[in-house]
């Protein structure tokens, strides 16, 4: 356990310092981060037509209100966390990639529940909207994280397992 | 499959996280004030030790404001010193969420001592976060003469930016989670035990 931690510890560290590198926001995370704008305006232009998204901006033509995806907001973080987390654990390999899979459509699924709650919200209220943002979607992507990597720790297969817990 | 089932760990512990998350947030909320405070002298004194950039650190409800020493000239050509407002809540999000997790995870969490515990754990990431916000906003946000006057150039700024978002992006969520891990290893174990060889 004490090296599934340390090496947890270190696998974010390293991957969050790649993210943060100018090249690899430039080539991945920003074109990511647009084509969740997009993904989201899409969504919510099946029930609102208002909706427009110019690169990482989401804004209505109804309301002055806008919502940019920044960083933290992406779920690259959160992304990172759970991979982290799935690396540092011993599994199967095949076992690991589904979890990557998966868990990466879990944790983008909620991050545009996020995206588009967020907006109606910060239309509604601002303050509302300051909490929803700041504290409380934060808090439930990472148990989002927790969720599926408990998932997948009871997946493992029992003598892999065993092995992990000694 | 075995995860919707009625008793499963798993289930059980996210329901007890949603139900305990609203109160411990809330609590949190009411007492930002008093959570908030040590933070005060702390800064000061670390500012104190390595710099003399801060002259006083104030606050007003989940707000930290530091007056500095740095010096900028405002459009009419007069001179101030410069103050930086921290929305420091954003950085002790961390204490309610992880009392969330702990809650719901087992009975034994239930201790004033507990409590005591993992504030006094989550104060450091709490701490570095809140340093950062300020060495990024005097480097990067107020202008190349306060940047100048800080000191800090070439890896120094690179590693700033870095320990900023580090700090506001990653920190928060890693201790929570790192902490609550540590205090739960046996529910893991647990969890490991419960599901039958499926992977063939």
């Amino acid at each position: 356990m004490l090296r599934f931690f340390l090496w947890f510890l270190l696998i974010q560290g390293v991957l969050f310092t790649i993210e943060m590198q100018r090249a690899v926001q430039n080539a991945v995370i920003e074109p990511f981060t647009a084509s969740l704008a997009w993904i989201s305006s899409t969504l919510m232009k099946l029930f609102d037509k208002s909706i427009v998204a110019q690169g990482v901006i989401i804004r209505s033509l109804d309301h002055p209100f806008a919502v940019k995806i920044a960083a933290g907001c992406n779920g690259v973080e959160a992304t990172i966390i759970l991979f982290a987390a799935l690396l540092a654990f011993p599994a199967p390999w095949k076992h690991k990639m589904w979890g990557f899979l998966l868990g990466f459509l879990a944790i983008h699924i909620a991050n545009l529940a996020r995206i588009i709650t967020l907006f109606y919200i910060g239309q509604w209220n601002a303050e509302v909207f300051e909490w929803a943002h700041l504290y409380i979607w934060q808090a439930l992507i990472l148990l989002d994280v927790i969720i599926v990597w408990l998932i997948w720790v009871r997946k493992i297969p029992v003598q892999v397992t065993k092995q992990a817990a000694a | 499959m075995s995860d919707s089932k009625p008793d499963n760990p798993v289930g059980r512990f996210v329901l007890k996280v949603l139900i305990w998350l609203p109160i411990s947030f809330f609590i949190w909320y009411a007492l930002a004030g008093p959570l908030l405070w040590p933070m005060q002298p702390l800064l000061e004194l670390g500012f104190g030790m390595f710099s003399d950039l801060v002259e006083q650190v104030r606050m007003a409800h989940g707000r930290l404001l530091f007056e500095t020493t740095l010096e900028a000239q405002v459009a009419d050509g007069r001179t101030g010193l410069v103050t930086a407002e921290i929305n420091a809540l954003k950085y002790t999000y961390n204490l309610p969420l992880l009392v969330a997790l702990l809650y719901a995870a087992s009975d034994r969490h239930f201790s004033f001592k507990r409590l005591a515990a993992i504030y006094l754990l989550l104060l450091p990431f709490q701490i570095f976060g809140v340093t950062f916000d300020f060495l990024a906003q005097m480097l990067f946000h107020a202008g190349p003469e306060v940047a100048a006057q800080v000191g800090i150039t070439g890896w120094g700024r690179e590693l700033v930016a870095l320990g900023y978002q580090f700090g506001y992006l990653m920190l928060p969520p890693i201790s929570a989670a790192a902490i609550w891990f540590w205090m739960n290893k046996e529910l893991v174990v647990e969890l490991m035990d419960l599901e039958p060889d499926s992977s063939s």
